[in-house]
């Protein structure tokens, strides 16, 4: 397993996926660069079988859902950053474009915390991604980042109290399945991953 | 000025002035789709595609969910007729093609989970009651057709995320939602327009 295969196990985690559903594919997939298809819809339920009612502010479980997101959101912005010099032509454009699109994801995520009452986590100082020294290669693991997004994504959104955050989380996770499908057709590769975007490979 | 996003037809003009008035309140009032322009017939379709999870209670899931079955039931049988009766070159009807399947696949999924909470599905619309679907004949119609119909579909389930009980199914029209976007993509690349045109895909972007 690699460093970036620790660190996306323990920011899922983090998320609250457990090794069921949609999870099982995401980690038992890392390194892959698969494209992300799922033909089944509606994986099992690890959690509650409804939608936790909204609270007030303050001790809202919901900091804690967002806090995990915007980790992962750091994370690929580090990503992208880490990955721009190895992108020429239109798939550097494209990876400006996605890095932009997760700086936003994150500012929208802290504001959300903050209007709960909550602090945001911090970017860390480092990642330890991998060496991503030809444009295949940064594309690839592109995939992995938008995958991990996704299934993440997935998995937090029936956790969410707030309605409004939820329609927030998927508004966000149907870009990440769009990133998907931007980065595999920059890899020559077919851009409808599947009927159900799941995010495993 | 506002440019029109409609082209004249045989729509209703209260229609017209409605639908655009829900695409500019939703574009942000002034922002011009790309030159989205749309037969003016088919705008009674994604009104009401549109507004296919509006009416809906705060929790009713089966409602929502027999609403998401009428919503993929238009899309698979719009795909399907834009195959037959427009002139589309290989690619692109390869393209529609895997589109209306993956439709399919969502409607037949949805249509399980609506059976298995004890509700029944609408019948299919037949082509002729999707007003607008004959006077598709390029490829540009179609495409344009699409990337609204995707947009109203992306729109309503953004809506019923917001209003759906059941995690199960929220994980579901999730997956189903994220399939709808990767449509917008390659059709928006199609048309030649950005295929990335907000970081929050709500239904409301060209």
């Amino acid at each position: 397993m690699t460093v970036f295969q620790q660190q996306r196990r323990r920011l899922l985690a983090g998320v609250g996926m457990g090794v069921a559903g949609s999870a099982v594919g995401v980690l038992a997939a890392c390194g892959s660069g698969g494209g992300g298809s799922g033909s089944s819809g509606g994986g099992s339920l690890t959690g509650a079988t409804t939608v936790p009612q909204p609270r007030g502010t303050g001790s809202s479980p919901d900091v804690a859902i967002l806090n995990s997101s915007l980790d992962l959101e750091n994370m690929a912005i580090a990503a992208y950053q880490a990955a721009a010099p190895a992108l020429r032509g239109r798939a550097r454009s494209a990876g400006q474009r996605l890095l932009e699109q997760e700086r936003e994801h994150a500012d929208a995520l802290g504001d959300a915390i903050r209007q709960l009452g909550g602090t945001p986590n911090q970017p860390r100082a480092s990642y330890e991604l991998p060496p991503l020294r030809t444009q295949a290669s940064a594309l690839r693991f592109a995939i992995q980042v938008e995958n991990t997004a996704i299934a993440a994504y997935i998995d937090s959104l029936p956790r969410l109290a707030s309605p409004d955050l939820r329609g927030t989380a998927s508004a966000i996770l149907t870009d990440e399945a769009e990133h998907l499908s931007v980065v595999l057709g920059a890899l020559g590769r077919p851009q409808l991953t599947g009927a159900f975007v799941t995010g495993a490979v | 000025m506002r440019e029109r996003l409609i082209v004249d037809g045989d729509a209703d003009t209260a229609q017209v002035a409605l639908y655009e008035r829900t695409r500019r309140e939703a574009l942000g009032d002034g922002l011009i789709a790309g030159g989205a322009v749309l037969c003016a017939s088919a705008i009674p379709t994604l009104l009401e595609v549109g507004r296919a999870f509006a009416g809906t209670t705060g929790d009713d899931d089966v409602q929502i969910l027999r609403a998401a079955v009428g919503l993929e039931q238009t899309a698979v049988v719009a795909y399907g007729a834009a195959l037959q009766g427009a002139t589309l070159d290989r690619r692109f009807a390869s393209l529609a093609a895997r589109i209306r399947g993956q439709e399919r696949e969502h409607a037949r999924a949805l249509t399980a989970a609506l059976r298995a909470l004890g509700g029944s599905p609408p019948a299919p619309p037949r082509p002729a009651d999707i007003r607008g679907l004959a006077a598709l004949k390029t490829q540009r119609e179609v495409a344009n057709f699409a990337v609204e119909l995707e947009n109203m579909a992306l729109a309503a389930y953004y809506q019923a995320h917001q209003k759906l009980r059941s995690a199960k199914l929220l994980r579901t029209t999730a997956q189903v939602m994220a399939s709808e976007g990767q449509h917008l993509v390659v059709l928006r690349q199609a048309l030649g327009r950005e295929p990335l045109p907000n970081a929050f895909e709500t239904g409301t972007a060209a």
